[in-house]
């Protein structure tokens, strides 16, 4: 099936039981990758952008990224968020080349055209020329040459952006069910304790999906099983917003009796009781929360609370095969001296050096390198069913399910011949969904679709 | 200062070198003192290192040498995928400087650079940055009370643990 935007054009064809398979083209394709950045992060999403506890002052600003285009936070005068994109609009260049730092205005290094904190053009030297010689053209209008200005909304003190004309409000973005869960971390101010940043390299999507996954968890994270941190005989599920874009994973601990109980016959590696931790400090917490959450909000951010770490990851995209993780740890401004020492010092537990979350960065990489070629064969996401619903197990794929079928919706990409059973009902939807342009001109099959039903679901 | 004492303290250095790159991990635990501290500062917004690991973010920080011991233990369980096959490295450390000797231990700061190699993707890339050592001598052997490590490309490549540095 043939996908495309005004700008982009690809051919994907996705296995017929869409809802169990990724084709690994999706990880690997340029022409996916630029796909995404139109369909996707500019689609009728809400991206994740910044804390408010990072942007507390007037004129405060926050350089990050949508998909891979430079965006600048900032909060002006009056308290009001604003985002733009960082680039000049008169020749390209990156108007913000900090990360952080408060400013009144901002000021292209390169000819020095300057913007207020809402991205509109505020000053061009010599735009009416110099010694009588003429300067920018009379017919000039600042007002048409702004930085791109993005929708911004907040929710619990995160800050989201999107390039999209026309998205559902952010509370109805996030979702019942997804809101809980951010009230839950989110109850009262909170306070940056620090970043780290690594790169993998492999496609943002494995790691999507990897924290989508409570599967892995007791099987690749030796760490996290040895000791007794998580367990997938543990209690917990998954939880997904109702069109299944966004997930929840959350486990607590079972009685010590109920432990013994669940691994009693198991000859699983994930279970060794030999070993203890020689520095139990690192594990000694207070009580705060009754297990463990990763919570997913598509496309690009995670919220992490283990054990008493409290962490922002954000995904950046940085080309088909390499992506940018940044983890923002965080804690309550309210926090004691020793509760904040002891966020501090579980953070040694996840982040680049971390010794729960080491292995999933490399978990991605090592599927990037193996799926090089053969890119029209595909994964398997069958792990607990074929169903996208909540789940009161650890041992499913529920959530990469729902990751994989919004997305198939947001990009156009519906399943080649062959439909089953179980993915009637969504072919149904993304045959609507299938762009109309891409209909009419380009697809081989050739879908008839309703021009104003583009993009929603039937 | 005896000059003596400066190479005293370099040796200590290129002998932890290589007992990391040589893969010796208890050779290496049983230079740090049960005391010692091992502190990877993360970088603040404002672009300067972390200075105080209990109410900052570090990349790694231990209190005590059974953090270490942890490490080590994770490293030879072969358990950890990430860390697995193992990675080549070539520790180079030099500018070795004592840059104070007030209390009777020998501050040791020193320039430092790893080389490192991972077969599993045919890559090379590096790590460098500053080390600041100080050493206190415990049955006429000089051994680590606390070390200190500066990374200056704090961008890591996929993973970072305690050989990548």
């Amino acid at each position: 099936m043939r996908a495309t935007s005004k700008h982009h054009s690809v051919a994907l064809p996705w296995p017929a039981e869409a809802i169990t398979r990724v084709p690994y083209q999706v990880f690997l394709d340029p022409a996916v990758y630029e796909h995404e950045q139109e369909q996707l992060f500019r689609g009728p999403v809400w991206n994740y952008v910044a804390l408010e506890a990072e942007l507390l002052q007037p004129q405060d600003f926050k350089a990050t990224f949508i998909g891979d285009t430079p965006v600048v936070i900032t909060r002006a005068k009056d308290g009001a968020l604003h985002a733009f994109v960082n680039r000049c609009a008169h020749r390209g260049a990156l108007v913000c080349r900090e990360p952080r730092g408060n400013r009144a205005t901002h000021v292209c290094a390169y000819h020095q055209w300057s913007y207020d904190l809402t991205g509109n053009l505020i000053g061009v030297p010599f735009r009416k020329g110099i010694n009588g010689q003429p300067g920018l053209p009379d017919d000039f209008q600042p007002a048409q040459n702004s930085l791109r200005q993005l929708r911004v909304a907040v929710y619990n003190g995160l800050i989201f952006a999107s390039f999209a004309p026309r998205v559902e409000p952010l509370e109805d973005y996030v979702g019942a069910n997804m809101r809980s869960h951010l009230d839950r971390i989110f109850n009262r101010p909170i306070r940056v304790l620090g970043h780290a940043r690594q790169f993998i390299n492999a496609n943002w999507k494995l790691y999507a999906e990897n924290v989508r996954d409570p599967y892995h968890a007791s099987l690749l994270h030796l760490f996290h099983t040895t000791f007794g941190m998580y367990r997938s005989s543990q209690g917990g599920g998954v939880t997904l917003d109702d069109r299944g874009r966004h997930s929840a994973l959350h486990s607590y601990r079972r009685t010590e009796a109920e432990e013994v109980a669940a691994y009693k016959d198991a000859e699983l590696r994930t279970y060794q009781a030999k070993y203890t931790l020689a520095d139990p400090s690192l594990l000694r917490g207070r009580a705060e929360f009754p297990g463990l959450t990763i919570q997913t909000i598509f496309p690009c951010l995670v919220v992490q609370q283990i054990q008493n770490t409290l962490a922002v990851r954000h995904i950046i995209p940085r080309g088909v095969d390499r992506f940018e993780l940044i983890f923002t740890f965080f804690g309550y401004t309210d926090d004691d001296e020793e509760l904040c020492a002891i966020r501090i010092k579980q953070a040694n537990l996840v982040g680049p050096a971390g010794l729960v979350s080491m292995e999933d960065g490399h978990a991605a990489e090592i599927v990037q390198q193996a799926i090089i070629r053969d890119k029209d064969t595909a994964s398997l996401v069958a792990m607990g069913g074929r169903a996208v619903a909540n789940e009161e197990s650890l041992v499913t794929e529920t959530a990469i399910r729902g990751f994989w079928r919004y997305y198939r919706e947001l990009m156009g990409f519906t399943a080649s011949a062959g439909v089953t059973k179980e993915n009637e009902s969504w072919m149904h939807a993304s045959s609507v969904l299938q762009n109309t342009e891409a209909a009419r001109s380009t697809s081989p099959t050739k879908r008839r679709t309703k021009p104003t039903e583009t993009r929603r679901r039937a | 200062m005896a000059p003596e004492l400066l190479t005293r303290c370099a040796d200590l250095l290129y002998q932890e070198a290589a007992y990391l790159d040589e893969r010796r991990w208890a050779e290496w635990l049983a230079l740090y003192t049960e005391d010692a501290e091992y502190w990877l500062p993360a970088w603040d917004e404002d672009g300067r290192p972390t200075d105080d690991p209990q109410s900052q973010l570090s990349l790694i920080y231990y209190s005590s040498r059974t953090g270490l011991e942890d490490r080590v233990w994770r490293i030879q369980s072969g358990l950890s995928s990430a860390s697995s096959p193992p990675v080549r490295t070539c520790h180079l450390v030099t500018n070795v400087r004592i840059t104070n000797l007030t209390d009777g231990q020998p501050h040791v700061s020193s320039h430092w650079q790893v080389q490192i190699y991972r077969p599993e993707k045919q890559h090379a890339f590096t790590y460098f940055g500053f080390y600041e050592h100080v050493l206190r001598l415990e049955e006429e052997q000089l051994r680590i009370v606390r070390k200190k490590i500066i990374l200056l490309n704090d961008i890591v490549e996929s993973v970072l643990d305690i050989y990548h540095v």
